[in-house]
Order: structure tokens, then sequence, then C-alpha cells
């Protein structure tokens, strides 16, 4: 009896899945080409000629007849990732659960799916990495970027497998006894504070720009036994940056180690400022929220190259760190606004605030749900805010 | 039997609905921020232009809000009337927190001169001193009293240094090691509790320096203050979603309140928080240049 019911079943299941690809061949392939449906690789649902658990062959919400939005739609099926790909750091396009920006749905040439192989998807959004430099790091130059990085969320910041020196460490074994490390005080740390790991045009991959007492070997200069700690040790030298982080809001922290370093080197980086990593993204790793904010706003400001362009790094007497206040910011780029627009500047008074109304009065260039990244909508909500007989 | 006995099936629909009031009453009781609007503090003539500090005068039933951009320190009454403002004859430069000393003179924070500047009222006399620790300088940020001693927020070395009467460090709370950087402290329940902004956790010392369990603080964008509560919960300020939010010792999320904007019940760049003397929670509202009381 036990045995009849199990040849049933299976007998079943291979009914259901005749049946369903069956389906997609009589039904959905009438009209698209099967050819665009197979590949090296194909998605399972597929494959079995499910198109209906991803599609409604019908009506739907959403673009593609498609049952559900982005990954909520992948997720239905793919349960463990979305529990794993909220952890720790994640990756932006996965955080905006836009899978397919590396995945094709129905079938591609290349492994997991991906729509390219596995470096031109990450340069897809990587452009600058795609250039090529005079000396490359043997992996970046065989395209093999998920030796060092993982491709969906991780535990380390810049997605790293592990964290960052003992991920350099697990392969450059010798590189403690290296002649470029003689005189290294003690174990190896901070191997990215000196090299990039992608390229240079310097050997042994050391960054371009080098901190002058770095360059000029006088280690002693920052390391010696009475030196200062803390941003102290820094600011000793640069006492420029010191008189403008004596601002209210400034960027000048410390938990156990030197805030400065935070943000840049103290060896060598990519550009004069020896940034550790490329200017935004050094914004990104502690303003992750704000980023996300606005990448998944509806209405947000255009992209523009840097923060700087508009925030102060150092520190700032204004909200949000601005360079100037919310009219001369927004008015270098922005000429002719304020002039024919809502009269705006310091003899037009916020009366909420007593404060003079300004372009971020209005409007928030990081994201908001409404037309022209307006705070409130423009119908009515926003206007009548200040004018309440309106 | 649900479908052969009609009573049975009512009792079942009866136990189900009482069942699911009960939960959603619970569930209401424990997410329903019990905070209601007060009152606002507002400067007069041209207002206040950035607040960034409130210092609550508990014998004196007064609150003195620091005006960072307008360079000044402004007083109010216990009923939220404006009082006056302070300038130092014009000689604040940037200050950004202060605390009024047991002989009457206050203790300000000056991030332009970063000194900690005492100014005694009576005999209109400025002292500015440049704090520093273990031969460093020390650059204050946060400031407050407590038992009669000071604790400074050393945002140079991320320590937290209690000082003496001349101004001195004669105590320091460092950091567990890994810590990301300090936004925020407070002194209460005779515990030094510090707020971590990157790590997004909460740090507790006793008296002697011992250090609790570090609190995780999770459903947070970017905090830069914390209060005590003395019936039991700790509040975080969310200066990115203008929010505040309720957790738990441990650091379960009990409420939130408040949202990003210029209305009532919202805040815009919001830069502190602390109870009052009435155990009032006050809001120091940045961004919409006021501060904001409630009461539960």
């Amino acid at each position: 009896m036990r045995r009849l019911v199990i040849i049933l079943l299976i007998f079943g299941l291979f009914t259901g899945l005749a049946c369903s690809v069956a389906l997609a061949n009589e039904v959905c392939y009438k009209c698209h080409d099967k050819k665009n449906f197979s590949g090296k690789f194909t998605h399972g649902p597929v494959a079995q000629g499910k198109c209906g658990d991803c599609h409604n062959p019908h009506v739907a919400k959403y673009p593609g007849l498609l049952q559900g939005e982005g990954a909520t739609l992948c997720y239905s099926c793919h349960k463990r990732s979305k529990t794993e790909f909220a952890k720790g750091v994640v990756h932006q396009p996965v955080r905006d659960g836009k899978c397919l920006g590396c995945h094709a749905p129905h079938a591609a040439g290349h492994d997991g799916l991906l729509r390219k192989n596995l470096a031109e998807t990450c340069f897809v959004c990587h452009q600058e990495m795609a250039k090529p430099q005079a000396v490359s790091h043997k992996p970046f130059a065989q395209g093999q970027c998920t030796v060092c990085h993982q491709p969906h969320q991780a535990k380390n910041d810049q997605l790293l497998k592990m964290e960052a020196d003992a991920l350099c460490l697990s392969c450059h074994q010798q590189a403690q006894g290296s002649a470029g490390h003689r005189g290294f005080p003690r174990k190896l740390t901070g191997c990215l504070s000196c090299h990039n790991p992608h390229g240079s045009s310097r050997k042994g991959l050391v960054r371009q720009h080098l901190h002058q007492p770095f360059a000029e070997k006088k280690c002693d200069s920052c390391h010696g036994a009475q030196q200062n700690t803390g941003s102290e040790a820094c600011l000793h030298c640069h006492a420029g940056i010191k008189t403008t982080m004596m601002a209210p809001h400034n960027h000048m922290f410390a938990g156990t180690e030197n805030g400065c370093i935070l943000c840049h080197s103290p060896h060598a980086g990519d550009d004069k400022k020896i940034l550790k990593t490329s200017g935004n993204k050094v914004c990104q790793s502690c303003h992750q929220d704000t980023f996300s904010r606005y990448a998944q706003s509806q209405h947000r400001h255009p992209k523009i190259d840097s923060c700087s362009d508009c925030h102060e790094v150092h520190g700032s007497d204004r909200l949000a760190m601005l360079r100037d206040d919310g009219n001369q910011v927004c008015s270098r780029c922005h000429l002719t606004q304020g002039k024919f627009s809502h009269p705006v500047g310091d003899k037009v008074i916020d009366q909420r605030t007593g404060q003079m109304m300004t372009c971020v009065t209005c409007h928030d260039p990081m994201g908001s749900p409404h037309r022209y990244h307006l705070v409130l909508s423009a119908k009515r909500e926003l206007c009548t805010q200040c004018h309440r007989s309106y | 039997m649900l479908r052969k006995n009609p009573r049975c099936r009512l009792g079942w629909l009866l136990f189900f609905g009482m069942f699911f009031s009960a939960s959603s009453f619970v569930w209401a009781a424990e997410t329903q921020s019990p905070w209601k609007f007060d009152l606002s503090l507002q400067g007069q003539g041209k207002g206040m232009a950035l607040p960034v500090a409130l210092y609550v005068d508990h014998e004196k039933e007064r609150y003195y809000v620091v005006d960072s951009t307008g360079n000044k320190l402004v007083s109010f009454g216990a009923d939220g009337k404006y009082l006056q403002e302070f300038t130092a004859e014009g000689n604040l430069k940037k200050p950004y927190d202060m605390v009024r000393l047991a002989d009457g003179s206050l203790l300000v924070v000056e991030k332009g001169r970063n000194s900690l500047t005492r100014v005694d009222l009576k005999n209109k006399k400025t002292t500015h001193t440049v704090v520093k620790h273990q031969g460093q300088e020390v650059f204050v940020d946060r400031l407050e009293i407590a038992g009669g001693k000071v604790y400074v927020l050393d945002r140079s070395s991320g320590r937290i240094l209690q000082l003496d009467e001349t101004l001195q460090p004669v105590k320091s709370y460092a950091m567990p090691a890994g810590a990301g950087w300090l936004a925020d402290f407070k002194v209460a329940e005779k515990k030094v509790w510090v707020l971590d902004q990157k790590k997004k956790q909460v740090y507790s010392y006793d008296e002697n320096g011992r250090p609790s369990p570090a609190i995780q603080l999770t459903g947070i964008d970017f905090p830069v203050s914390l209060a005590i509560d003395p019936a039991g919960l700790l509040y975080v300020l969310d200066r990115h979603r203008g929010a505040i939010v309720a957790f738990g010792r441990n650091g379960e999320v009990k409420y939130q309140f408040l949202s990003k904007g210029q209305g009532r019940d919202n805040l815009y760049f919001p830069q502190e928080i602390r109870f009052d003397h009435l155990g009032r929670l006050c809001v120091v509202d940045e961004g919409n240049s006021r501060i904001m009381v409630f009461k539960r």
C-alpha cells in the first residue's frame, strides 16, 4: 500500500512537471521566442516551464506582468537569501532590491545567471575599476573579484570576505619578511593604508600619493614614543584643519583610534588628500543611511560628483555641515533661482523658525517622495505650512 | 466537530475574538508613545539661530539654551517664558554646551576657542581654559555636571573625563576595544552612560569605572543623543529621522515617536535630548530653532 502511494506521488510529480513544461511550450512560447529563454545556464522555473511562478498571464500590477516587484518576487523562492542579505554590510543593488542589475531572470551564459562574466558585471557600476593600471593585482587582472569580495553581503567593509589584513595575509604569508617591510616593528597590519588592492602605477601596488613623512621615511615623526595620540597626532602638523574643526558641527571623532584615519590613510592614498577610498565612498562608510535614502527616493537632486561640493568635510557652523547657507550653496549652480521663484534670503523669514527662507526650507536634495524633491506635497500641504489662510 | 455543533463553533469564535482583542491591546500598549507635546521654548526677536544644547537648572527650575550660531545663551523660566539672553558682551565664540557650577558661575564649552570657559556672573569675569590630558589638548564636546563633579567628552581621544575644580582631568573613562566614536553621554543612576554613534551601542560605567555589558541599539539611523529615564527606559535621538526611540535596558525597542519635519510632532536635525526637573523630555530641535518639551 505504502509503495503504491510513493509510486503515485512520483508519477504525479512527473506528470505535473511534464504538464507545466507542456503549458509553457504550448502557450507562452507560441508568441515568445523560446531561444530567448534558454542558455548555458537556465533559471529553474524557466527550465521547468513554470512561467506562472513569476508572471501572471492575464493581468498584473507590475511591468512584465510580474507577480511581485523587484527582490520581493525573487525572495518568494529564495527565502534564505532574504534573511542572509539583510545582515552586515550589504551591496547596494541588493539593498535596493535590484537583483536583476546583475542576474538575468531567464537564462544566461554565465554561472549564477550573471548577465555578463563576473568582472564585466561588476564594472557595469564600478566603471572606474575598469581603467587599465600599470601594475595589477593578479586576481583582479584575472577578473576574479569574488576572491576577495562577497557579491551580496559581508561582515566586513567593502564587502570583503575577511577582515582586510587577514584577507591579504591569507595569500601573502611571506609579506612579513619581505624587503619592503624590513624594519616594520610588529606584525603586519593596515595593508590597505599603503597598497591598492586592485592596481597602481607604483611597484608593489603602493598607492599613488604618499604622505610626506612616509615618503621621506620619517616614521618617527608620527610613531615616535613621545608623539601625540588620537587626532592630535595629525593636528599638531595640520593646524589649518584643526581650526576648521573648531566648529559646532565637525568630523573630529575618536573612539579607540585616531579619528582622522577613519577617512585618510596615514601613509598613502589614491588622491592628493590621501583618502582611504574614493571620495563619496569615504562618506558612505558612515553615512550609509543618507546614501540609502538617496538611492531609494523617488525624487532627488541629480547625482553630483562629490558630497564636498555642498558639504564641508571637517567642520561647519551650519546645519548638515553645509559649505554655505541654504541659498548660497544652491545658487552656485541654480543661478536664476530665488530671483523669479518664491522669495528667499535674509529678508524673508520662515515664521515657523524665525530663520531666513532658503532653498532647503522647501527642498530636500537628498531625496523625498514628492516632486522636485520637495519636503511636502506642493499641492497644498507644503504651502499651508506658512500660508495658513491659503 | 466545529461543523456539526453550532454552539461549539460560536464558542471558538468568541475565544479567538477575545484572544486577538487582548493581543492587540497589549501590542498597542507596548508600541504607543505616552509622550505629548507640552511647550516649546523659542527666543525673542530673531529667536535662536541654531540651538545645540540645553542645560536644565534643577535648583532654580530654569532652562538655559546654548545657541551656537547666535553666540549666546538664552534662559527660560519653568513655564517656558523667555527670560534673557547672555553673550558675555559679545565675547562668546561658538558656544556648544554649558552647566552652572555650585558657586553660581557658568561653565561654557566654546568650540571657537576649544575652551572650557568659566563665566563669573557676579564679578563679570571670564576665564578661558584649554583642558589638557596626559599632555595633549582635549577637544571638549559635551559637558555634564552631576553630584558637583564636572564631566566632559573629549572628541580627540574619544574618552569621558572627570575634571576637578581647576578643570584638570582626575579620572578617565576609556571606551572598550573596537568602539566607534562617541556622540553624547549622560550621568545618571551613579553611572556614566555613553552613546557610540558608529557602533550604535550604549556603554555604561559605574563610579569606579567598571563597565557594564554594552547595549546594542537597533532600528536607528544616526544616533546623536541619549537620555536615561529613571522609570527604566533609555531614549535615543535619531538626528536624520527626526525621531526618538525608546529602548529597554537590554536594547529592545519599546516604541518610537516624532518624525522629520517642521510641525509640532516633527524634528529637523535635532541635536540633544534630556529630562527636565519635572521629568519632562526636552529636545533641542536645532533645525527648527526651538526646544520642544514633551510630558507623559
